[in-house]
């Protein structure tokens, strides 16, 4: 059992005292951000990732693995009990878990969510340690033209399938590639678009850009806004917690429908956990033979899109982690994050670095346990940091932004990127442009202008050649059909919206 | 509501000025190269002019429909980014606790919900959390007082 060896050997890279304690403290801190309402995960992970910088690299892993999950169930914590969803992949859970808080259920809807988030997790990361040594002996064949359209394909399905607007989504991918050309060109050594300053040269940082977009941006969107957290605390104790007898047999089903679902639709480019967790709760609602429960506090509802997402959030990380691309802007944030630390993530990284590798795929499992244990008994601590008023919170998160930013580099150019990025997030708000796609291509620009200038050299600029290789034709090829196909679609929307005498419905 | 759609009008139209000033930009700065040996201007601009065709295609049906109307919060704005400025000033010449703590005071009149008095009392109180966490526990090279007088 050559799996079994890989996972006993990933333990016993994470287990030791050391790296629980910051598995706990990346947990900790992840749902104590995720929790607050307005800050989304992709908030709260820029927000701490800096914290992990100063950590040696398997402690600093692990760490960002709790913060990644704490934030997601944060996340959740916030859509039960306020009906705010800090993310997309979250919304889905609003519609069945704020009915049942508001029944008097909270405790159960979110004792459910930790259950559920355990499932999930565990299921993908089980998915996570079957394939991800095929594909990434399958990739090593993979040359430069290769990798372009496999990004290219990624791009184009990240901006296309979960966006209402397939241009605006295009155009912030192309807006984020241009960022990143900012800086040195890694083959002429030039320095591109640095109007002469010290601090461009190494173009701009991705947790200066992350915290800008996502933490300043949401903050100058959200305060002044009117809120009032309405929360019966009484429901979140923890005798009131836990679920009945019946909650347990109905939930039991749609968790394995839940997790396959999210499996799936988690390792596929640009559909990831949002989607999965939409899939999941629509075909909960097909299977069940009363669908008409569903929106009022059906425990499915709920199970279905959490165990979902949870596992679309472990097999994203299998094109991440075999390939070096990432699927989503998360993905992207914890690829730059493991770049920061000098992994660089890629077929090779499974056969030279064993221990690296199943280590933070075992301490994913463990920030899943430890968020398990830990959130049970903390649930009254989350609920009550949901009542802490907003017009103390916000300085607080401005504070800890400006030091995260100040602290990569002890440079005080990236306090000022994060202020400019974060007017940018505002004003793309004001215009209905989506962030997550910025950031993804700001990640993926600088990879894709590598590959294509090597795939280039390597067919003497001829670019049939490449269409002429199969994989990497046939990937862009389907790059090509999904791009067409979602013109197609928004224009006959479009006319179909015109003929119905409607006006054009709003992004988002 | 607006008798156009100013918020995509706008956004379609900064986005493809934007792109065509970065190309142009970068056609008269950085060499392009041949398609076998890119140059440092090739990728540039590609993007810039990629992305002034997005611009497009967002500006143009946003012409013939109506729109929400546009609010800035300006108090807001100017609020949060005078207090970034600050603390990107003083956290190098003055140490971290007077950058923390102006930081956070100024932040605090982006809404009107707080008396001066509480500001105050949340601004040292978040001086000491971060000292506690970023000097105290994580060892940041940072000093909290850095007086040079």
């Amino acid at each position: 059992m050559e799996l079994l060896a890989n996972l006993g050997l990933g333990l016993e890279t994470a287990i030791t005292p050391v790296n629980l304690f910051y598995c706990f403290a990346g947990v900790f801190l992840g749902t104590f951000v995720g929790v607050i309402p307005g800050v989304g995960p992709l908030a709260a992970i820029s927000m701490l990732f800096p914290i992990t910088f100063y950590l040696e690299p398997t402690a600093a892993l692990i760490m960002l693995a709790g913060i990644y999950y704490g934030t997601t169930y944060g996340g959740s914590t916030a859509s039960i009990l306020l009906n705010i969803p800090g993310a997309t992949s979250a919304a889905v859970t609003c519609l069945d878990g704020y009915p049942m808080a508001q029944k008097g259920r909270a405790g159960v809807a979110l004792f459910m969510t930790t259950i559920a988030s355990f499932v999930g997790g565990s299921f993908g990361i089980i998915v996570l340690s079957l394939f991800s040594p095929i594909i990434a002996e399958y990739a090593l064949t993979f040359g430069p033209a290769e990798y372009f359209a496999l990004m290219v394909l990624g791009l184009v399905a990240a901006s296309t399938i979960a966006n209402s607007s397939p241009a605006k989504g295009m155009s912030m991918i192309v807006l984020g590639m241009l960022i990143a050309t900012v800086g040195t060109d890694s083959q002429s050594g030039i320095g591109r678009f640095t109007f002469g300053s010290m601090s461009l040269l190494e173009g701009f940082g991705i947790s200066a850009m992350a915290m800008g977009l996502f933490g300043i941006g949401e903050i100058l969107s959200s305060v002044g806004t009117a809120r009032n957290p309405n929360i019966d605390t009484t429901s979140a104790k923890m005798k009131n917690m836990l679920p009945t007898r019946a909650d347990w047999m109905q939930s039991w089903k749609p968790a394995i429908r839940g997790s396959s679902i999210g499996a799936f639709f988690g390792a596929l480019p640009g559909t990831g956990p949002s989607i999965a967790a939409f899939m999941a709760y629509a075909v909960e609602k097909r299977v069940s033979k009363t669908p008409e429960r569903f929106g009022t506090g059906a425990i499915e509802g709920l199970v279905a899109p959490e165990t979902a997402n949870n596992a679309a959030d472990q097999t994203a990380f299998i094109p991440t982690l075999t390939l070096g691309i990432p699927g989503s802007a998360t993905m992207a944030l914890m690829l730059g994050a493991l770049m920061v630390h000098g992994i660089q993530p890629g077929p090779t990284l499974i056969m030279q670095e064993p221990a690296l590798f199943w280590g933070l795929v075992m301490s994913f499992w463990i920030g899943n346990l430890i968020l398990l244990v830990l959130n049970l008994p903390l649930i009254g601590l989350w609920v009550r940091l949901l009542l802490v008023p907003y017009h103390y919170l916000y300085p607080s998160i401005v504070v800890f932004i400006c030091i995260g930013a100040y602290s990569v580099r002890a440079n005080t150019a990236d306090v000022f990127m994060v202020l400019g990025f974060g007017l940018l997030g505002y004003l793309m708000r004001l215009g209905n442009l989506p962030a997550a796609p910025l950031l993804l291509g700001f990640v993926l620009g600088p990879l894709v202008e590598i590959q294509f200038r090597r795939s280039m050299v390597l067919a003497r600029g001829d670019f049939l050649s490449v269409i002429d290789r199969p994989i990497a034709g046939t990937v862009l090829a389907m790059a090509a059909l999904m791009l067409v196909w979602t013109v197609f679609a928004s224009l006959r929307r479009r006319r179909q919206n015109k003929r119905a005498n409607k006006p054009m419905l709003l992004d988002e | 509501m607006l008798k156009r759609d100013y918020r995509n009008i706008i956004a379609g139209a900064g986005l493809s000025v934007f792109g065509l000033a970065a190309a142009a930009f970068a056609l008269s700065k950085y060499s392009m190269g041949t398609i076998s040996r890119m140059g440092p201007g090739m990728m540039p601009v590609s993007l810039g002019l990629i992305l002034a065709f997005f611009g497009l295609a967002i500006f143009v049906p946003a012409l013939s429909r109506r729109g929400p109307s546009i609010d800035p919060k300006f108090r807001s704005l100017t609020a949060l980014s005078i207090s970034i400025i600050c603390f990107a000033l003083m956290i190098d010449t003055l140490g971290l606790v007077p950058a923390v703590f102006s930081a956070a005071v100024i932040a605090t009149l982006a809404e009107k919900l707080i008396s001066l008095k509480s500001a105050v009392i949340l601004g040292a109180a978040l001086s000491l959390v971060t000292w506690a966490i970023f000097i105290l526990g994580l060892g940041l090279p940072i000093a909290a007082f850095d007086w040079r007088f």
